[in-house]
């Protein structure tokens, strides 16, 4: 089967015609809704306005809200931009791309090297291995100015419990030009980005810590970094799915040069929550559906899921982290694929109290399901300096104890309930992006340590996770 | 001959079920009755900032409230008509073009200003994305546009923002129109640096903003 996605690529050219407008409003969303419908997926909340089931604890619901999913996607199918075409598939093409998803998944090489296998939902494998269950991935998202760029990097690095990393943040200025899409400067901005990457991993002992930075810059500037010092075979790329239920040449085109380079690529189901594909009940099964698209259109190794607040930015909010914990569970419960980053990739706080609670949050969330862990980053990934090493770190944690406790789903869910009422409500009232401190207000820029105040909260929140969640990390 | 209460209600009933035709041609026959245009486009206002406080709920989705603002611009050519037959005139909130800057296609962003600026009352332009700020400016004149947003998800394609603002004052243009500008990584640092007049964090934001920039707060 491998290679069949190059068959699903001509009816790019060959599909029905619909005009993208026509798209979203007369085909996906009304089929969206339908299938939702009938399927019978809600979205509930408690009296205490949180959600009753943000760890999904009901294999029945698991089970229709996979089938709502792989049903909107032969109905909807994927509409490539540039053709106005919709590239359909049948349940049988999904059915056999399901079936061979990768069986295992390394990233990095060398002595960096880290190999991930298939766990189901509360699958803990080998327990007390002093190891997060699953891959830690730390992510640097946002801007980070040049001054902060290699100690914002460092800190990272040095973190030993990271598995892996995504060294984002793209250079927006360089030689007294502002960078711009298409320009020969985006082309050197990415080389300069590539060549500081690998020497900080070099200098930090990790020359081959798997990078899969998802860089939002032509196609051209990326097949610029890989040239020279740029990519190492553990490296992979982000392909993108545009939301929702997108694609058009570019990406396409990003997939079959990563392909013809045998480099490993990465895909995420979206939602942008509140927008297109409406609310929580929708977006999850719209989250879902992506994955279950992008395994089968584009082939890639691993997947993550990234659903976002579209009002108030926020990949840690309870509505964000029900819809990526659904679409987790049910891709998790249907198929054998290894790999798969649970939320949140990004916190709404800036680096603090908030910002630990949210990750604490995400990652229970996550290992219970079989995810992989995500963090470092806050304030909406839209601020500037704002990730650091200590919340890819502490994720790795949560989801070590997580392990070590072999928590159950209706344990982990009541935990992430309790999480959310650490911090949800500075989401609700929109002023979470301002709490918390940058990297440069709470890390010794001299040593690259998180400052005494800092490791002060760190530590109060590990207390309290104890006392309050019973779970404790060591 | 139906009465105005009447068709006022199929008016409302249509465009909460996001029935592009139905708004239509409810519009054109409520203009073809002699009702006032002034009273049927405060019938659409009501109706559109009702839907949009349902969208701010998450009752609504995107794809339907466009549905339902495609229809009452459809009908806003009828309305249009009548007002130059019966010299009424209508206060607009304002108008805007939006669009997202050269070399950057994200648009969820983008979609979700324009349907609050469209709900709160303001007339609203899509250009799309990937757009030139050439093209700001021709389409601006061409509308006579009181503000012009520019969106850029990208912080490659936030330069394109500041080009935008050099156009337009390069052009004479800076005192005829108010310029707006937002998106994941803009900050209000930016927009002051480049010397844009509001800035927007997110859709919320940019109503209010917009709103202020117009005297309308």
């Amino acid at each position: 089967m491998r290679g069949k996605f190059l068959d699903f690529w001509r009816r790019v050219e060959t599909g029905p015609i619909m005009f993208e407008k026509e798209y979203m409003t007369r085909h996906y969303y009304p089929l969206l809704k339908e299938t939702t419908e009938k399927y019978g997926f809600k979205y509930e909340e408690g009296t205490n306005g949180l959600p009753k089931e943000v760890v999904p604890v009901n294999n029945e619901t698991i089970d229709n809200i996979w089938e709502a999913a792989k049903e909107f996607v032969v109905k909807c199918g994927v509409l490539c931009q540039n053709t106005e075409r919709v590239i359909y598939f049948t349940e049988d093409e999904i059915n056999d791309a399901m079936y061979h998803v990768p069986k295992k998944v390394t990233v990095g090489s060398h002595t960096d090297e880290y190999t991930w296998k298939h766990r189901g939902l509360e699958d803990y494998g080998v327990r007390n291995s002093g190891k997060n269950p699953n891959v830690a991935m730390g992510r640097i998202l946002g801007p980070i100015t040049d001054d902060v760029y290699e100690k914002v990097g460092m800190s990272f690095v040095k973190e030993p419990m990271i598995d892996m990393m995504h060294f984002q943040g793209v250079i927006a200025h360089l030689d007294g030009v502002d960078i711009k899409p298409f320009s020969p400067f985006e082309m050197m901005s990415e080389m300069k980005r590539v060549s500081k990457v690998k020497d900080v991993c070099r200098r930090g002992g990790r020359p081959y810590l798997h990078d899969g930075a998802s860089m939002p810059i032509s196609l051209q500037a990326e097949m610029m970094g890989t040239y020279g010092p740029g990519i190492n075979p553990g490296d992979a790329h982000h392909v993108y799915l545009q939301p929702h239920l997108k694609t058009n040449y570019d990406e396409l085109c990003r997939a079959l040069m990563w392909h013809q380079f045998g480099s490993q690529t990465w895909g995420i189901g979206m939602a942008y929550i509140g927008s297109i594909p409406g609310a929580s009940a929708t977006s999850a099964v719209n989250c879902l559906a992506e994955l279950i698209a992008y395994e089968t259109l584009y082939q890639p190794t691993m997947l993550g899921v990234w659903p976002t607040d579209a009002l108030y930015f926020s990949n840690s909010s309870k509505y964000s982290l029900f819809v990526a914990n659904w679409a987790v569970a049910a891709m998790h419960k249907h198929t054998k694929i290894p790999s798969i980053l649970g939320a949140a990739w990004q916190m709404t706080a800036r680096i603090g109290y908030e910002y630990f609670w949210e990750t604490a949050a995400g990652a229970i969330g996550s290992v219970s399901l079989g995810a992989g862990t995500s963090g470092g980053t806050g304030e909406q990934s839209g601020g500037t300096n704002c990730a650091a090493g200590i919340g890819g770190r502490f994720a790795a944690e949560v989801g070590r104890a997580v392990g070590e406790a072999d928590l159950k789903r209706e344990e982990a869910n009541e935990m992430v309930i309790k999480c959310l009422g650490k911090y949800q409500k500075f989401i609700s009232d929109r002023t979470a992006h301002k709490m918390g401190w940058l990297f440069q207000e709470c890390y010794d820029l001299d040593t690259i340590e998180p400052l005494d105040k800092l490791n002060k909260i760190y530590k109060k929140v590990k207390v309290e996770m104890k006392k309050e969640l019973g779970l404790r990390i060591d | 001959m139906a009465n105005k209460d009447e068709l006022s209600d199929i008016l409302r009933e249509r465009i909460k079920a996001f029935d592009e035709d139905g708004i239509e041609a409810a519009i054109e026959e409520m203009c073809k009755e002699g009702i006032s245009a002034v009273d049927t486009v405060a019938v659409i206002g009501e109706t559109m900032n009702y839907l949009g406080k349902l969208f701010e709920k998450m009752e609504v989705a995107l794809p339907e409230l466009v549905l339902a603002g495609d229809g009452v611009k459809r009908g806003m050519v009828h309305i249009e008509k009548a007002l130059k037959v019966t010299g009424e005139k209508i206060e607009k909130m304002g108008t805007v073009i939006h669009g997202t800057v050269q070399g950057d296609i994200h648009s969820v962003g983008k979609d979700m200003v324009e349907m609050f600026l469209m709900t709160s009352g303001f007339d609203v332009t899509d250009l799309g994305t990937d757009v030139a700020p050439r093209v700001f400016i021709e389409e601006a004149e061409r509308l006579g546009a009181d503000i012009i947003c520019a969106s850029a998800l990208m912080s490659t394609s936030m330069p394109v923002q500041r080009d935008l603002v050099d156009f337009i004052e390069a052009k004479g243009l800076a005192e005829k129109y108010k310029i707006m500008v937002g998106g994941g990584p803009v900050t209000m640092a930016w927009a002051e640096r480049i010397g844009a007049d509001g800035w927007g964090k997110d859709a919320v934001e940019a109503r209010k903003m917009a709103m202020k920039l117009l005297g309308k707060d």
